[in-house]
């Protein structure tokens, strides 16, 4: 027989007392957990369907939550690092202005150095990382997107760093130095003056009368004072010829040595030194020793001691030679020569069809007496005239162009008196005067070479290093055919043995490139690249003024000086702000994320307390009810056990005897 | 003789109550028996003239025919309704109540925020192992269900054999009680529980099979179904079931329930319909319609889930002239990255919006090489779902897709597709506009810069990309149970953020295409639940199919609960009817006995009395 609980005679009483006791449970768990259904099945279809929809809404604003939480610690980073970026750029801005070289020259002499700390302390914000997480690389954010400063300045293994790139850059630029001799120089004639003695005293004769001889080499000061030489005096080992000492009133100086001492002559192995200043400051001497034995070699000259004639011209040729071999000025790829015939009087100025060195822009004049004209080419020329001699006070303006783009004016002043940087002596007759401006022209491009040239040479080098797009350019010398630095045509992509300096995302949208959902439709970018065009601009001027040094003994640092910190005033000027990708543009995009983000916390923040509410609303029991509930049933079970164990015991078969 | 008569009458009477005695012994002895009736016995008064005198007659069981039917009814309703309940009470507790950890939403929601905290990280490690750890979560959760649901399926087999077994054995029993019922012969003592043997069995057997039960004069019984096949009718039919050896999810149709009848007939009773209610329907119920509806749910989801993931959308080119037009064999016109080629179960999506304003989509589903090919049907949001080969040139294709919608009833007018040089070309006319058209492919490869990725493979061939073919059964039968992480992922999960090689370690482009697929890629799932339940069918993106299906188990669990209650309390009421009528009062038996005794006591002292007057007459007499 199978006992069945769904066969009679089960007691329907007690049946209905265990449903109780169910309840009972049921109450109690609901105490407990404070939730009205303990398993999906209890849960009622509207409740359920509400649950379900609310917790997947929970689960969404957890999740925006969450990101929005992530951002905000990045954004606060950034904003840091960009404030830290703002200060560095107006510091570097009003650091320093052309023309104020501070107290005992602290200002320019400090230069370098400050501006070394500065793009030291620009590449380490650029890098900076927050949990792990490289911020300004855009969307490469596992590693540093910026070299540190040691390696972009001095390379590393087989790259070249910036230093290298600069320094081929500025001879590519500059130019061959020419020599005294290609300019024509030195100017030595054969003359007869008065004669003087060791002391440069006149010699009188018996009357009185200066004694005048001939076979003075006389060394013109011309041309080569305008470069910077400066003639100081003839030595003798001996006294048998005589130094003429500089004329006092002459203008440019003049310096000679007399050879007509008859019968006194110079004896093998005396010498004749010159004495002079070289234009960076130092001093320089030529030692020619006289020698009888014919031919002369070098730094010595043939000596004929019956006809000082002979001597004179020997000596004359042999300081021509010496001489000639100086060191002049870098024209900067430009060709500046006397015209050849049938064009007369005229200078000639070419250019070279390479992206170095100066660009002829264009070339003005003021004076009547001087024509001025300009062929397109290729290559570019421009002709200077002189049809007569200008007025003192005339000019010829030339417009320059330089490889970084801005432009520089080189004035030519027409002078009387001897030239100095800028200014051409005018000459007995239009040709001397021709010849004159063309070395005038010639001084003032070497002069402005070392400065504005040099300036805007280190400025390019350091725009095609920190190139926007990720390839540095270096200057070309392979070819083929393989050409030397100075003659270099052309740049080429240095990628493979240069410094790489970003190598974070490339291009494509900055802000972009990181971005979070905050909400279902908002969606903000808050990334940065290194490489945008305002971080790169402050880069490419912090790390020019890095390289370039301005020494206390050299004469171009004032200029060079006054060139580079004019370009960083303008580079790091507040105009800049307006560019894209700028440091105050990019922070102030940061500050609008960071405030839609804010207002998106607090519509969510507001949402989500709405929603916990509802479900709490949903699924949860009043705590109070419950117990109410708890109480009735536990009465009405305890009546319920009374009634049945009464009944159990009213059964007739108690009563029978 | 007056005194003998008294004496003949006292004797009769003591016979009757030591008969009576002997029935309310057994009552109270069997008061708490289940299946007992109460018997009284029928005391005849027996009366000519003088001579009335007691005689026991009939042992007369409790018994209402109407009362009994009613309860043979409702046993298989609330046995059917508490097999479902027990099962689909244990399937509950897996699915998990919504917000608790392991359940199916919550596990479907923290992927989909591991997700959102790697669009806002991709380069931290830690966001990419979560995403990887909460997706693994996400496939066990879907394998154990799945897995569940096929062990309860198992068990819903095995039952079904037992149950079978004592349903066989049941009628045997029955089938002889009904032989000994009709033997007239049978002493009426034996006669009496013999047929509560046969009540308590026709309650077993109505349990598990609907019956209606047939009382005949005899006492014995025909049983047949309430659908009208006979059961037991003098001869018993037996039931026979093969079980299906192995139940997994591409099994729909297992294990054979058959009926030999006596005639030597069989009838399969699940393909004829032939069980309404009781235990073995309710079983049969779960194991084919139920649970495996419960499992194409879950195969929908994790269906959706792999797509989701791996969907690369290529749109069409438009044209001039509101057209647009693809080459279906390389949709990207060779710009990288390539769109992975068409397998089966990739699709094109045209949406176009109708004359009447209406936005439509029409959906080919490509099915080459599958025979025969697969019937195209409209789906839940009014969609038409077209199969066709799309691998075949467009000319051909076209001229196919143009028969098809012309062969719909009502045929789609508006949008004609043709062949452009090799390309696929559709155009509206007549006020249909075409909105858009995408060819839809599956990734096969983690970096080749699609931004799909292939997350979920499907373990047939060892790990392979889910395209939801429909060859063989469908590569959706089951899917849920065989879903799994590929493994080359979460060997390096930076593969979640590069989309190819050269991408960046902090792009997000791959998380956000997948954060948004989550939020826009929308599914219809052609699988309908059977009319009983609703016809209900899962559509809308993955997060929507995921609350959809807690939703609609939980209320069908619930339903089945509650049903399961109901039916209890019906049952109670009549068990207590059943307990009034048939059961054993003790108090009215013990009544009775004191009754009994006092009769019997009076009847002993009339035969003592008697027998002294007896005595003194004969002692009077005889001197």
């Amino acid at each position: 027989m199978l006992v069945n609980k769904s066969m009679f005679p089960v007691q329907a009483g007690y049946n209905v007392i265990s449903k109780m006791n169910d309840q009972l449970g049921k109450l109690q768990t609901q105490l407990g957990t404070q939730q009205k259904a303990s398993s999906l099945a209890e849960m009622i279809g509207g409740d359920r369907a509400n649950s379900l929809s609310l917790r997947a809404r929970l689960t969404k604003l957890t999740a925006y939550a969450d990101n929005m939480t992530t951002v905000n610690m990045r954004l606060n980073f950034l904003d840091q690092a960009f404030t830290s970026l703002s200060k560095i750029k107006s510091e570097a801005r009003t650091a320093a202005t052309p023309g104020s070289y501070g107290e005992n020259n602290l200002v320019m002499v400090n230069l370098q150095k400050t501006s070394q700390d500065r793009l030291s302390l620009v590449i380490d914000t650029l890098n900076a990382q927050y949990g792990g997480r490289y911020l300004m690389g855009g969307n490469v954010t596992d590693s540093a997107p910026v070299k540190s400063y040691n390696v972009i300045m001095n390379g590393q293994g087989g790259s070249a760093g910036l230093q290298t790139v600069v320094n081929e850059r500025k001879q590519a630029d500059l130019g061959r130095s020419l020599t005294l001799g290609d300019l024509g120089l030195p100017k030595v004639d054969i003359v007869s003056g008065p004669v003087r003695d060791g002391d440069g005293k006149p010699v009188t004769d018996a009357t009185g009368n200066p004694v005048t001889a001939q076979n003075t080499v006389m060394l013109k000061g011309d041309g080569m004072e305008q470069l910077g030489y400066k003639l100081n005096s003839f030595t003798s080992s001996t006294t048998d010829v005589w130094a003429v000492a500089p004329d006092p009133n002459g203008n440019p100086t003049q310096i000679g040595v007399s050879f007509n001492q008859f019968p006194l002559s110079p004896s093998p192995g005396d010498t004749v030194t010159l004495n002079f200043t070289k234009p960076d400051g130092t001093d320089g001497s030529i030692t020619l020793t006289a020698t009888n034995t014919a031919p002369a070699g070098p730094g010595q000259f043939v000596y004929d001691p019956f006809d000082e004639n002979v001597t004179a011209q020997n000596f004359q040729a042999a300081l021509q030679t010496e001489l000639s071999g100086l060191e002049g000025p870098q024209l900067g790829r430009l060709d500046v020569t006397q015209a050849a015939l049938p064009a007369t009087n005229t200078t000639t100025i070419t250019q070279n069809n390479t992206v170095f060195g100066y660009q002829l822009s264009s070339v003005s004049t003021d004076s009547s007496k001087i024509n001025v004209a300009q062929n397109a080419g290729p290559p570019a020329t421009m002709d200077v005239k002189f049809a007569a001699n200008p007025k003192a006070g005339e000019s010829v303006s030339f417009e320059l162009k330089l490889p970084d783009g801005t432009t520089t004016t080189m004035k030519m002043t027409a002078v009387l008196g001897a030239p100095g940087p800028g200014e051409f002596q005018i000459g007995a007759d239009a040709a001397e005067t021709s010849a004159n401006f063309t070395m005038g022209v010639q001084a003032t491009l070497g002069d402005l070479s070392k400065t504005t040239l040099s300036a805007a040479s280190t400025y390019q080098a350091s725009n095609d290093f920190f190139s926007a797009d990720g390839h540095p350019m270096r200057v070309d010398t392979a070819g083929p055919p393989p050409v030397a630095l100075e003659d270099a045509v052309a740049l080429r992509d240095g990628s493979a043995d240069t410094v790489i300096w970003y190598t974070g995302q490339q291009s494509g949208n900055a802000r972009l490139s990181a971005t979070a959902q905050i909400d279902d439709t908002t969606k903000v970018g808050y990334g940065v690249r290194a490489n945008e065009d305002g971080l790169l601009q402050m880069v490419r001027t912090l790390a020019s003024m890095s390289i370039e040094s301005y020494p206390t003994d050299d004469v171009t640092s004032k200029g060079r000086f006054d060139a580079m910190v004019e370009r960083q005033m303008s580079n790091l000027s507040s105009d800049t702000a307006a560019m894209d990708g700028s440091v105050e543009g990019i922070s102030l995009e940061l500050g609008v994320v960071k405030n839609s983000i804010g207002n998106t916390t607090e519509r969510n923040t507001a949402y989500a307390y709405q929603l916990e509410t509802m479900l709490t609303d949903v699924e949860n029991v009043n705590m109070e009810q419950t117990a109410m509930e708890l109480l009735a049933l536990k009465t009405r079970l305890e009546a319920s056990y009374q009634t049945t164990a009464s009944v159990a015991q009213l059964s007739l078969v108690n009563y029978l005897r | 003789m007056g005194l003998t008569v008294a004496i003949g009458n006292a004797l009769a009477g003591l016979k009757a109550n030591q008969g009576s005695l002997e029935v309310l012994s057994r009552n109270i002895s069997n008061a708490g028996t289940p299946g007992y009736h109460k018997q009284s016995l029928n005391v005849i008064e027996v009366g000519r003239g003088d001579n009335s005198y007691v005689r026991v007659g009939q042992v007369s069981r409790a018994f209402d025919q109407t009362l009994q039917n009613y309860y043979t009814k409702q046993l298989p309703d609330s046995s059917y309704a508490n097999t479902r309940a027990n099962f689909l009470d244990r399937l509950q507790t897996y699915l998990g109540k919504p917000g608790t950890a392991g359940s199916l939403d919550t596990t479907f929601g923290s992927l989909q925020t591991s997700l959102d905290a790697l669009a806002t990280s991709p380069d931290n490690y830690a966001a990419r192992a979560d995403v990887v750890s909460k997706a693994q979560d996400m496939v066990s959760t879907l394998n154990r269900l799945t897995t569940t649901i096929q062990g309860l399926r198992q068990e819903a087999e095995s039952k079904i054999a037992t149950s079978v077994g004592e349903l066989n054995d049941q009628l045997k029993a029955l089938q002889e009680v009904n032989l000994g019922l009709a033997d007239y012969g049978m002493d009426q003592n034996t006669r009496v529980s013999m047929l509560d043997q046969r009540d308590r069995l026709v309650s077993q057997i109505a349990e598990k099979i609907d019956v209606r039960v047939d009382y005949r004069d005899d006492g014995t019984v025909a049983l047949s179904t309430r659908s009208g096949m006979s059961l037991l009718d003098v001869k018993r039919s037996i039931f026979e079931f093969e079980p299906s050896g192995g139940m997994d999810a591409s099994s729909t149709n297992s294990g054979k329930l058959t009926l030999l009848t006596p005639s030597g007939s069989r009838v399969d009773l699940v393909s004829n319909n032939v069980m309404q209610s009781g235990s073995l329907a309710a079983l049969v119920e779960l194991r084919d319609k139920t649970l495996v509806d419960a499992q194409r749910q879950l195969d929908d989801i994790a269906a959706a889930l792999a797509k989701t993931f791996s969907t690369v959308q290529t749109p069409a080119t438009p044209v001039a002239g509101g057209g647009y037009e693809i080459d279906l064999a390389n949709p990207t016109n060779g710009v990288a990255p390539l769109a992975p080629s068409y397998q089966n179960g990739d699709d094109l999506l045209v949406a176009y919006r109708d004359a009447s304003g209406a936005t439509r989509n029409i959906r080919v589903v490509n099915s080459a090489g599958t025979v025969p090919p697969p019937a195209n049907y409209v789906d839940a949001n009014g969609d038409d779902v077209f199969y066709a080969d799309l691998t075949q040139p467009s000319a051909a294709l076209s001229n196919t897709l143009n028969g098809m919608m012309a062969a719909k009833t009502p045929p789609i007018t508006g949008v004609a597709f043709s062949d452009n040089a090799g390309k696929l070309a559709v155009t509206g006319s007549g006020g249909v506009t075409i909105n858009s058209m995408t060819a839809r492919t599956t990734a096969t490869a983690d970096q080749d810069g699609n931004l799909a990725l292939p997350l979920f493979l499907d373990a047939n061939g060892n790990g392979t990309p889910y395209t939801g073919s429909i060859d063989g059964q469908g590569q959706k039968t089951g899917f849920a149970g065989r879903i799994q992480i590929n493994a080359a992922i979460v060997a390096d999960n930076t593969k979640l953020v590069k989309y190819d090689g050269a991408a960046g370690s902090g792009d997000s482009a791959r998380v956000d295409y997948i954060v948004n697929q989550f939020k826009t890629m929308k599914f219809s799932s052609e699988y309908r639940a059977a009319p009983e339940l609703g016809n209900f069918r899962l559509n809308g993106t993955l997060g929507d199919m995921v609350t959809q299906t807690v939703d609609y188990q939980g209320a069908t669990i619930s339903d089945a609960l509650s049903k399961s209650d109901a039916q209890g309390l019906s049952l109670d009421a009549l068990t207590s009817r059943m307990t009034e009528t048939y059961g054993v009062d003790v108090n009215e038996e013990v009544a009775r006995l004191m009754e009994l005794q006092n009769a019997y006591a009076a009847n002993a002292r009339v035969v003592s009395v008697v027998q002294e007057l007896l005595d003194t007459l004969m002692q009077s007499v005889g001197r």
